[in-house]
C-alpha cells in the first residue's frame, strides 16, 4: 500500500522537521547545561571566611567570585604604613560546622603552606595552596575536561601561568610533588599557584615539627574556607547565618556576579521545547488529514481487503504500520538534519550569547537519538490512529461501492 | 431480512426489504431481476459484506453479525467465495498476488503458489500468474477474481452477475466453469445474472423486485421481467 509520492513527501518532511527540532534542542540544551555547569563551577566561592586578624593580608583571587587564597609573602603596605605580617590561621574543624548549615552548598578549606622561590625549579616564585581535593570547587574544576580531576598522594596540579609542565617533579621543603596537571588560565592568582592536598601539607608539617621557617601551620590548621551557597540563597543571609558561629573569623561575600547563565539556558530550552510541542500538533493533524485522504482514496482496496477476510485490526495495523514506517523515514532525515542544526545552532548560540557549549560525546547521543525517534514514529502512530480507525470500520459493501 | 439507505431529506431506498430466504447446503441458485431491484444488496447482506438495517443472516444456525470481527472475517475468508460485479482485482497486485491474497487473512496460509497455479489452470489462465490486471481483458479479469474467491475452498460461492460484459462464447465457458465448480468443491452457489437463458443451470430461481423477492421457475421467465437492462 503506497500514499502519492507528494504526499508521503509531506508526511516525511513534517516529522523530521519536528525530529529535527526536537532532537537539536535537547542536544543543545544539555551542551548548554554542560557548559554552564562548567561555568557554573568556575564560578568560585560567594563567602570567603579568613582570619579574624590581618584579615587584609590575605587577598583572593577572583574571577567573577573567589578561587583562592593567597598570602603575602613579605610585609604589605597598608595606609602608607609597612606591616610585618605575623600569620594566623584557623582551625580546620570549622569547616564541618559550615557545611552543615542550610544553605550552604559547598564549603571548602584552604592553606597558605608556603612560597616555591627555586630558581631551578620556577622562574618565579609560586604561591604554595593546600588544598582538599574532597571538597575543592573552586581550583580542580579549572582543569581541562579531558584530566582527571583527582588529585591524591604528593601530587600537586599548577595554574597556566607557572611555566610548570605535567609529569615534572617538584622539590619543596623536603617534599616531592609531581604534578599530574595543569589548570586552564584564568587570569587570576590561580595561574600562578601550585595546588596540593592538604594532608601533604600537614604530613609535611608535622615532620619538621620545629622547623616554623619552613612550616608556619602545625596540622588541622587552615588559612580560610571558601563557601557557596545553594542556587536561590542569597550568599549575604548566608553570611550572617555564619557569622555567630564564627566569632573569630571574618566573612567576606564576594562580588555577587553572573549566575545569570543557567537562566538563560533553562529559558532556550524551553521556548525549544515549546515551539517543537506546538509543531508536534501541527503534523500529527498534518498527518491525520494527509492519511485520512489516503485511505479515502483506498476505500475500495480496503473495502475489497475486508471482503475477503481482512480483520479489522489487520487493517488498523496496516494503516498505522504504513504510517510509522514513513514517520521512521522522516525521523531519520530528521536527526540528520537535527545534527545540522545543532551544528549551525552550537555556533550561534556560543557567538550570539557568550555561553559555553559542550556537546554530548556520541555515546550519549543515543538516548536523544531513540527518544527522538520513538517521538517522530508515536507521532506518526497517533497522528494515523484516526484514519486507521476510520479505514476499519468501514463496512465492506459500503466501502466497495462507493470507493473509486 | 431489510436493508434501507437513507437518502437525504426522509427519502429510504428499501434496497432489500424484509426478504426471507432459505438456501439450502448444495443448491445453485439463480437470481434475476432489474437493475436497481436489490440484487447486489441482497447477495453482500448473505456475504456478511454489509449489516442488514434488520434482521438477522444465519451461516450454519450462527447469527452472523453476533460474531466478533475475527470470526465474522473467518467466515469471509473461508466458509464464502465473492465473485463481485465491478472489477475487483487490486491493480497494483499482480495475478498470483491476486488470487492468493484471502490467503494473508486472518489465518495466514503458506506456500500456496502451486494451490493457485492449479485454480489459474482451471479457469483457463495458467500462462498468466505473472501478469497485471490491466494486461488482461474483462473476462479474465473475471476468471482470476474466481480464481481468488475459490483459493480458501469455500463452500459458498457468491457471484455477482459473473457473465456480464462478456460475449457469448465466454458467457458460455464461464457458466460450465461454474457448472464443473459446483460439482467440485464448491457446494453451493448463489449467482445473479440478467441472462434469463442462465436461469435453467438453477436448482431454485428467484426474482427480485423493488427489493422484494419470489421464487420463481425458469421456464416462466420473460424478457419483460428485465426491462430496463443492462444492469449496473
Ligand atoms: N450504499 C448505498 N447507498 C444508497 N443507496 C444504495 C446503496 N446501495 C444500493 N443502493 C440502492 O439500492 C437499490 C438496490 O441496489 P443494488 O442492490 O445495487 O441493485 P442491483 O444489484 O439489483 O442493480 C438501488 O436503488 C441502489 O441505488
Ligand atoms: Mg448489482
Amino acid at each position: 500500500m503506497r500514499g502519492t509520492p507528494v504526499r508521503t513527501a509531506t508526511v516525511v518532511i513534517a516529522v523530521a522537521v519536528v525530529v529535527s527540532l526536537l532532537f537539536s534542542t535537547n542536544v543543545l540544551t544539555t551542551a548548554l547545561e554542560h557548559g554552564a555547569e562548567i561555568e557554573n563551577a568556575r564560578l568560585g566561592a560567594d563567602l570567603v571566611i579568613l582570619p579574624p586578624s590581618f584579615s587584609w593580608a590575605y587577598s583572593y583571587g577572583r574571577v567573577n567570585s573567589s578561587v583562592s587564597v593567597v598570602g603575602p609573602t613579605t610585609g604589605i603596605i597598608w595606609n602608607g604604613s609597612s606591616y610585618n605580617i605575623e600569620l594566623t590561621y584557623l582551625p580546620g574543624d570549622i569547616v564541618g560546622t559550615i557545611t552543615t548549615l542550610t544553605g550552604v552548598k559547598d564549603a571548602s578549606p584552604q592553606l597558605y603552606a608556603g612560597t616555591l622561590n627555586d630558581s631551578k625549579q620556577a622562574s618565579k616564585p609560586l604561591n604554595m595552596i593546600a588544598i582538599d581535593p574532597a571538597t575543592d570547587f573552586t581550583v580542580l574544576s579549572w582543569l581541562g575536561p579531558q584530566q582527571n580531576s583527582k588529585l591524591e598522594g604528593d601530587q600537586a596540579v599548577a595554574g597556566a601561568g607557572t611555566g610548570l609542565v605535567e609529569g615534572q617533579e617538584l622539590r619543596w621543603n623536603g617534599l616531592t610533588l609531581r604534578v599530574v596537571g595543569i589548570l586552564e588560565p584564568t587570569s587570576t592568582s590561580l595561574d600562578e599557584g601550585i595546588f596540593l592536598p592538604l594532608g601533604v601539607a600537614y604530613r609535611a608539617s608535622q615532620a619538621a615539627l620545629g622547623t616554623p621557617d619552613q612550616f608556619p601551620f602545625k596540622p588541622g590548621q587552615i588559612t580560610g574556607v571558601l563557601v557557596r551557597v545553594e542556587p536561590g540563597t542569597s550568599p549575604p543571609v548566608i553570611a550572617q547565618e555564619i557569622r555567630p558561629y564564627l566569632s573569630a573569623a571574618k566573612v567576606l561575600e564576594a562580588s555577587p556576579l553572573a549566575r545569570t547563565v543557567g537562566v538563560e539556558t533553562s529559558g532556550v530550552a524551553y521556548y525549544g521545547l515549546v515551539v517543537a510541542g506546538v509543531m508536534a500538533v501541527a503534523v500529527i493533524v498534518l498527518i491525520a488529514s494527509v492519511f485520512s485522504m489516503t485511505v479515502n482514496e483506498r476505500r475500495r482496496q480496503l473495502g475489497l481487503f475486508r471482503s475477503l477476510g481482512a480483520t479489522r485490526l489487520f487493517i488498523f495495523s496496516s494503516i498505522l504500520e504504513e504510517v510509522g514506517a514513513v514517520a521512521l523515514v522522516g525521523g531519520i532525515i530528521g536527526l540528520g538534519v537535527g545534527q545540522l542544526v545543532v551544528y549551525f545552532g552550537e555556533l550561534y548560540l556560543s557567538a550570539a550569547f557568550e555561553v559555553t557549549l559542550l556537546l554530548p560525546p556520541t555515546v550519549d547521543l543515543v538516548p536523544f537519538i531513540i527518544q527522538s525517534l520513538i517521538f517522530g514514529v508515536g507521532i506518526g502512530a497517533l497522528a494515523s490512529t484516526y484514519p486507521a480507525f476510520v479505514a476499519s470500520v468501514m463496512d465492506p459493501y459500503e466501502a466497495i461501492r462507493r470507493g473509486e | 431480512m431489510s436493508k434501507y439507505y437513507k437518502l437525504g431529506a426522509g427519502t429510504i431506498v428499501k434496497a432489500v426489504d424484509k426478504v426471507s430466504l432459505e438456501i439450502a447446503d448444495g443448491e445453485f441458485v439463480i437470481m434475476v431481476g432489474r437493475s436497481g431491484s436489490g440484487k447486489t444488496t441482497l447477495l453482500s447482506l448473505i456475504g456478511g459484506l454489509t449489516k442488514p438495517t434488520s434482521g438477522t443472516i444465519m451461516i450454519d444456525g450462527k447469527d452472523l453479525w453476533s460474531l466478533d470481527d475475527r470470526e465474522q472475517s473467518r467466515i469471509r475468508a473461508e466458509k464464502i467465495g465473492f465473485i463481485f460485479q465491478i472489477p475487483s482485482l487490486i491493480t497494483t497486485m499482480n495475478v498470483m498476488d491476486n488470487v492468493r491474497l484471502p490467503t494473508m487473512f486472518p489465518n495466514h496460509r503458506e506456500n500456496v503458489g502451486r494451490e493457485v497455479v492449479q485454480l489459474l489452470e482451471l479457469v483457463g489462465l495458467s500462462d498468466k500468474v505473472g501478469a497485471h490486471p490491466s494486461q488482461l481483458s474483462v473476462g479474465q479479469q473475471k476468471r482470476v477474481a474466481m480464481a481468488r474467491a475459490l483459493i480458501n475452498h469455500p463452500e459458498i460461492l457468491l457471484a455477482d452477475e459473473p457473465t456480464s460484459d462478456l460475449d457469448k462464447a465466454t458467457e458460455g465457458e464461464m457458466m460450465s466453469l461454474l457448472r464443473k465448480i459446483h460439482h467440485g468443491s464448491v457446494r453451493t452457489i448463489v449467482m445473479v445474472t440478467h441472462n434469463l437463458d442462465l436461469a435453467k443451470f438453477g436448482t431454485k430461481v428467484y426474482r427480485m423486485t423493488n427489493g422484494l423477492i419470489e421464487r420463481v421457475e425458469s421456464e416462466d421467465l420473460r424478457s419483460t421481467d428485465l426491462i430496463g437492462e443492462p444492469t449496473t
